[in-house]
């Protein structure tokens, strides 16, 4: 029996794609994680925000996809926006140095705007 | 799940089988331990975090090696903090003690990644974590989250 604690809906907003992430990213459930990024990427989505405000948890196998998103898109003058991390994702980001490397905003609103 | 230790002290146990599913499992024991001798909660999410990729890192070398036998997940009050072990069966180490690399390579370079930062995440988050050989074989990953208010030894 699986027990998938993730959840992913996307949406299009403007030249954007919208990603509700909630749950936690781990070993378990990082390659839907994975699986669902790229789908975005392969459909040509160069705009991707990401909206971890439900997003309770995430290792260094999220950290993996986001970083290997992050270099397929910007190899296609695209980018990725992580929205509202929570404190514990905001930890694992900071303390990995990756909060120098992808773009954070507070609000759906300020990601979206740029 | 629980049993006296020599030195008359708790020491709490999980075992699970090396799938991905358990980890959050594992996360939720240490965290509950944690909590159970109020550590700080920031620290308890970094403990999480910890545990999480100790965890990742064992499970993949029991999948490399085909093996079934259990992840060991360990947490001993010692006075002033909690001690976790993280113990598997995995490559890990040589006899000689030289890293094992057991890691197959990847076909997402990502995941090379993930595989590389695991353990410095550990070392970032708690500087006197251990890694090493287990005297039963496989590696031990140790590190230790404080108790608030406890008497420093």
């Amino acid at each position: 029996m699986a027990i998938i604690n993730l959840s992913l809906d996307s949406r299009v907003e403007g030249d954007w794609t919208v990603v509700d992430v909630k749950g936690e990213i781990d070993l378990h459930t990082a390659p839907t994680f994975r699986e669902h990024m790229n789908g975005l990427v392969d459909e040509g989505r160069s705009r991707i925000a990401l909206d971890l405000t439900g997003l309770d948890f995430m290792d260094s196998t999220g950290l993996g996809v986001l970083v290997g998103s992050l270099k397929r898109l910007r190899e296609k003058e695209g980018d990725i926006v992580l929205v509202s991390p929570q404190h514990p994702v905001r930890r694992v980001l900071s303390v990995t140095g990756l909060t120098k490397v992808f773009t954070i905003r507070d609000t759906l609103g300020e990601a979206v705007a740029g | 799940m629980s049993e006296r230790a020599d030195n008359g002290m708790d020491t709490f146990l999980l075992e699970i089988g090396p799938d991905a599913r358990y980890v959050a499992t594992a996360r939720m024991f240490a965290a509950s331990i944690a909590r159970h001798y109020a550590c700080e909660e920031e620290r308890v999410q970094d403990l999480k975090v910890a545990v999480s990729e100790a965890c990742t890192n064992s499970i993949k070398a029991h999948q490399a090696l085909g093996a079934e036998d259990p992840i060991r997940i360990t947490a001993s009050p010692e006075g002033n903090a909690v001690r976790y072990d993280i113990i598997d069966a995995g490559g890990g180490f040589s006899k000689d003690g030289q890293a094992v690399d057991f890691a197959a390579v990847p076909d997402d370079p990502s995941e090379l990644l993930e595989s590389g930062i695991g353990l410095s995440l550990i070392e970032a988050l708690f500087p006197d974590a251990w890694v090493g050989p287990h005297p039963e074989g496989g590696t031990a990953v140790r590190f230790s989250i404080d108790i608030p208010g406890s008497v420093p030894r």
